[in-house]
């Protein structure tokens, strides 16, 4: 527990420290840390990590699955570092990463069943966990419960913008699929949650 | 009709979750407290900064100036043994003459062969190598001679890459105490290792195999040295001419001097020298071989005579063909027979 405590304490004095100055981009850090300076990785698992974590946790129910689906993420960032190249934004590579290794997950979990039915049944409502009912909302609560019920495409595509801030195309390739499938994803999923959320903001 | 206002509801929505706004995206952002252990937090970190800095940066911090310092001391090195070769007349001989008369021991499918255990000692023959350097190569053999010989990996860093024509051990033509045997090449070697390099260096692959082959050949030879041919040597005592026009090759008479005044040579006749060659050339390459090539002929050119079979009518190839030298007896250089179907 110590070491993670020095670890959050780590990265709270350097986004301290980087106040002063312009915050190296992803890509920067990512450069930098396949090159060999170690302290660049702390500023870029700060940033995302949280976000990968999530996409993880929705994507995959199970909260013991996700940490060790979350450390394989990001031992992969860490074994593919001298291959990386900024061709796109690290958000893009690695939230790629993490949805192979999702998908992974799922045909590990029902490898003779269909992708999609496996990962409909996995995708499990985290509002009911104890640690998410402790931090959120009753409105988060029914968004992550309408959040569960889509579709695991229309819920992934969600995830990879919500999470990752991934662009229409950047979720296409990750996914497989074109562009305007996406969109149509994305379009579903945004009726449905708001539909949830109508008597709140009507 | 391309604003907001005239997108479709269900457009809106995307646009605006697009954005970074509207109400899903307000609602979602509310659950985002949930976050990692920080048990994870800390192996992640732990396992980032113990990783090893790839090899590829390593590569990177290697100094710029070692690929063109590599390259211009490999272009001083070739200007160096240019010069060199440029130099030495006896190279340029060897350059400019026809293929033919050049260099017959390296440039045929020959084998020179000669016994570093038997004075006089014929270690090796080397093209357009004045007779100076021939006597000084042989008594450096000849002092080594009677030691016993060294491992094989005891030489090894000493020695030069090997010489397209190598020495190789032969079973004795002259009678002589049961010494060990060593092979020759390689003090020789060190001494003419440059020039070889210049002149023959496109030879270096064949002269290895016909190293080993040779390796296979010495044992072959001492163990067959008790049948060698002593009386066939000691029979004639006619005198050898000093004249060496008609040599084949420089590097033969090199290898095999002229009669000293009051010398006997040690094959004087054409039927010595036939029953010399018969004789190696059954050990090398077996009776039934040889058989196929007879009769053999002899024919003396200077101080050496050249032992040839005769192809078998009809057949293509080559006849087995064998250098002796008259004045010591000595094989010189051996070609194996071919035959091509």
């Amino acid at each position: 527990m110590d070491g993670g405590l020095g670890a959050l304490g780590a990265l709270a004095h350097h986004r301290g420290m980087a106040a002063d100055l312009p915050d190296p981009t992803d890509e920067t850090l990512m450069l930098r840390y396949a090159a060999g300076e170690a302290a660049a990785f702390a500023p870029l698992y700060a940033r995302h990590k949280d976000g990968v974590w999530r996409y993880l946790l929705r994507g995959s129910r199970n909260e013991a699955s996700t940490a060790e689906l979350f450390q394989d993420v990001w031992a992969s960032v860490v074994k593919s570092r001298a291959a990386y190249q900024p061709t796109a934004r690290f958000a893009t590579w690695l939230y790629r990463l993490a949805h192979n290794r999702l998908v992974d997950h799922w045909r590990a979990a029902r490898p003779h069943e269909e992708l999609d039915e496996a990962a409909q049944e996995l995708a499990g409502l985290e509002h009911e966990t104890p640690s998410a009912r402790a931090v959120q909302s009753e409105q988060g609560a029914r968004l992550l419960s309408a959040l569960a019920a889509l579709a695991p495409e229309q819920r992934e595509a969600f995830l990879l913008q919500a999470e990752g801030g991934l662009s229409l195309e950047d979720i296409a390739t990750t996914q497989g699929v074109g562009r305007e499938t996406v969109k149509s994803r994305l379009r579903y999923a945004l009726v449905k949650l708001r539909k949830e959320l109508a008597d709140v903001w009507p | 009709m391309s604003g907001p206002e005239s997108l479709k509801p269900d457009d809106r929505l995307l646009e605006e979750f697009l954005a970074g706004e509207g109400a899903v995206r307000a609602a979602y952002h509310e659950t985002a407290l949930v976050q990692p252990p920080p048990a994870l937090d800390a192996a992640i970190l732990e396992l980032a900064a113990s990783a090893k800095a790839p090899v590829m940066m390593r590569r990177a911090a290697r100094p710029r100036w070692q690929l063109p310092m590599a390259t211009a001391a490999v272009l001083m090195l070739s200007l160096g043994v240019l010069l060199q070769v440029q130099r030495d007349p006896a190279v340029q001989q060897q350059l400019m003459a026809s293929p033919d008369q050049a260099t017959p021991a390296a440039s045929a499918p020959a084998e020179v062969v000669a016994d570093a255990a038997l004075p006089p000692v014929l270690a090796v023959t080397k093209p357009a190598l004045d007779e100076a350097a021939v006597e000084k190569k042989q008594t450096a053999v000849a002092a080594a001679s009677p030691k016993p010989a060294r491992p094989a990996e005891k030489r090894a860093p000493a020695s030069p890459p090997p010489p397209p024509v190598m020495a190789e051990v032969l079973p004795a033509a002259v009678p002589a105490p049961p010494q060990p045997a060593a092979t020759a090449d390689a003090p020789v070697a060190e001494e003419e290792s440059l020039e070889r390099a210049a002149v023959l260096g496109a030879m270096a692959q064949e002269s290895m195999q016909r190293r080993e082959r040779s390796a296979a050949s010495v044992a072959k030879a001492q163990a067959n040295r008790s049948m060698a041919p002593a009386a066939a040597f000691a029979a004639s005592a006619e005198p050898m001419p000093q004249a060496m026009a008609d040599a084949q090759s420089s590097s033969l008479l090199a290898a095999c001097p002229a009669l000293q005044a009051g010398q006997l040579p040690a094959i004087a006749s054409e039927t010595a020298a036939i029953t010399v060659a018969r004789l190696l050339l059954v050990q090398r390459f077996g009776a039934e071989v040889i058989a196929s090539y007879e009769p053999l002929q002899a024919e003396r050119s200077g101080a050496h005579w050249l032992v040839k079979g005769s192809l078998p009518s009809g057949s293509a190839g080559s006849a087995p063909e064998i250098a002796l030298c008259a004045t010591s007896g000595k094989a010189l250089r051996i070609q194996q027979p071919l035959k091509a179907e």
